[in-house]
């Protein structure tokens, strides 16, 4: 093989990995956002179960 | 017998019996007794109907009572019933729908509050055929973009009647959508639009309302996209009106620009290098060529405002890149964000100003086209893009004021989250967008004093734009301009307290009470506690038993 040739291949292994690393990054962007929103709705409910057990009927609106 | 401060206008037909009476009881308990009920029997065939209206009208005199020969549809009996009014204001409340009991005593409030008001809308909630209360919609204060991409003022509406008689009441051919498209008209001319954050109308979710989604009334929807763009082009809005693909009733503007200005994009920069996709790259070339590489709109300029220590090698690539388009304007001066961007537009020839961060990417090929349709059309001041993380999350669907102090709002969720009500596939207006990506006029630009210098790092575009909005220009978010921010690259996004206490002290009377958030939305999204304040028999409110 050609030092040309290798280095063609080695440059697509290169781009192939990188697409796997942004594919991942995407994958892993979609669960960090999940998470985000439910950590957000979970601070939500949080602050809704405190004012129950402390007897409160909620606010004038 | 003088007229009544409300007429509330309801065309009825066919209306099941509990859910007609459930509404006229809705009339009838009202707080507020200055008011007159103007039905309109639209030919129903069912015996219970005539009953029911005929039993109301003899109960109270201020019910009256018309009966059209033969059916006419929804806008035919309303424009009856509008006919008939003879009140200061018209109260819209269909047929199987029930309003709070304190509905007017709360609307008449907030007109002895603003007596120039015009129009008023409520917040509102479904109610099921048993009564079971569900989904409360808390609105944003009148945001005019965002009525044009969604019906969100909807129930409960409340006209001037002389207006409503000035643009010809309802409109036969927006069947269907025929409150939207009257809405529209009546706002064109208002001299006030008012919210009153409360729920005060129960829409009733049956199969056959449109509340029942899509599928229910689906020409409504499409009379929907045809009022919007009648009314676009009412008011030179150079856009063509599309709905949603997925979301109904959610609707998408399009440019349709007949004059292309020149814009100037200005990139402050200082020629860092960072790795994006796992690749190191100088960020303002990776800027610089997506604009060039994507970008569809032909008449812009690149402002270039470099570090004067930014690599000369690096500035010769982007003139390779970008031609006769760029020029690279030297900044000689310690840091300072807001120097560097008045210096760009100093040097900018552009009738409108694009900022730019350098850390960014442009996704969407229309993006100028797109901020250039709604920072040209008068009223609006800035505009602001939906931006993403590297990950494809949310980095900036708006700012939203908590506390006085501006956010983000839903950054670092999934880029499709929908948001509250879809606001995130909504045009709608904010106190401030980021100045990332912001569209600004120039002449506004200067009239303001461009960007403060004495708020070097941050905050500068959030108090940029509060000083249009004080100066009564609208901000605008629109949810279908897309770029990359490879956020903060080029500085610490750590605010010092001073910038907060700098940004609390100029502006806090405007954003203490954010008008574009809800008392019951915290960071865009529902207090959960808001489920208490929306049922109706738990509502407490100043002034209310």
């Amino acid at each position: 093989m050609s030092l040309e040739a290798e280095l063609a291949r080695e440059k697509a292994e290169v781009v192939r990995l990188r697409n796997l690393l942004i594919a991942r990054d995407a994958e892993l962007g979609e669960a960090r956002g999940r998470v985000a929103e439910l950590e957000s709705r979970s601070k939500r409910l949080l602050g809704r179960l405190r004012r129950i057990a402390g007897g409160s009927r909620g606010p004038a609106g | 017998v003088s007229a009544p401060r409300f007429s509330i206008v309801t065309p009825v037909y066919e209306t099941p019996a509990d859910v007609l009476r459930a509404m006229l009881r809705s009339v009838r308990r009202q707080r507020c007794g200055d008011w007159e009920l103007c039905l309109v029997d639209d030919a129903s065939t069912e015996p219970h109907v005539a009953a029911a209206l005929e039993a109301a009208r003899r109960r109270d005199p201020r019910v009256r009572l018309q009966r059209r020969s033969e059916n006419g549809g929804i806008v035919a009996a309303s424009n009856d019933a509008l006919a008939m009014a003879r009140g200061e204001f018209v109260v819209l409340l269909d047929h199987d729908d029930k309003l709070h009991p304190d509905a007017l005593a709360l609307v008449a409030e907030a007109l002895d509050r603003e007596p120039e008001a015009d129009y008023l809308y409520t917040d509102e909630d479904k109610i099921d055929r048993r009564g079971i209360h569900s989904g409360p919609f808390c609105k944003p204060d009148w945001s005019p973009e965002r009525l044009r991409t969604q019906m969100y003022t909807c129930h409960l509406s409340v006209l001037r009647r002389s207006l409503v008689e000035e643009v010809g009441g309802f409109d036969p051919e927006f069947e269907g959508s025929q409150d939207w498209d009257l809405v529209l008209r009546v706002t064109e001319r208002a001299r006030a639009v008012v919210h009153v954050p409360r729920v005060l109308y129960h829409w009733r979710a049956l199969a056959t309302s449109a509340a029942g989604g899509e599928s229910a009334k689906p020409w409504a929807f499409e009379a929907g996209q045809r009022a919007i763009q009648a009314h676009c082009e009412r008011i030179g809005l150079q856009a063509r009106v599309e709905r949603d693909a997925g979301l109904p009733g959610v609707y998408h503007l399009r440019p349709a620009l007949t004059r292309e200005p020149s814009v100037s994009i200005l990139i402050p920069t200082n020629g860092q290098r960072r790795e994006i996709r796992y690749q190191e790259v100088a960020l303002v070339e990776h800027c610089v060529r997506s604009i060039v590489e994507r970008s569809t709109y032909e008449d812009y300029e690149i402002v270039c405002v470099a570090d004067a220590t930014t690599d000369s090698a690096l500035l010769a690539d982007l003139t390779a890149l970008a031609g006769e388009r760029l020029r690279v304007v030297p900044y000689e001066r310690e840091f300072n964000f807001s120097a560097k961007v008045n210096l760009g537009a100093a040097n900018a020839k552009g009738e409108l100003l694009l900022l730019l961060n350098d850390d960014m990417e442009v996704v969407t090929p229309d993006w100028i086209e797109r901020l250039v349709m709604y920072a040209q059309h008068p009223g609006i001041g800035a505009v602001g893009a939906r931006l993403i993380l590297e990950d494809g999350r949310l980095q900036h669907a708006g700012v939203i004021f908590e506390n006085g102090l501006p956010g983000h709002v839903h950054h670092g969720f999934t880029g499709g989250f929908k948001g509250y009500a879809n606001s995130t596939h909504l045009a709608q207006n904010f106190l401030a967008v980021t100045g990332a990506c912001m569209m600004t006029p120039a002449a506004l630009f200067e009239q303001a004093g461009g960007l403060a210098e004495d708020l070097p790092v941050n905050y500068n575009d959030v108090d940029y734009c509060l000083k249009l909005r004080s100066r009564g220009h609208r901000i605008v978010w629109d949810p279908d301009t897309t770029l990359y921010h490879f956020e903060s690259s080029s500085r610490s996004s750590e605010v010092e307290e001073w910038e907060k206490q700098e940004l609390l002290d100029r502006w806090l009377p405007l954003t203490a009470d954010d008008p574009t958030g809800h008392p019951c939305l915290t960071q865009g999204m529902p207090r959960l506690r808001a489920h208490l304040a929306w049922a109706p028999r738990r509502l407490r409110l100043p002034g209310v038993r």
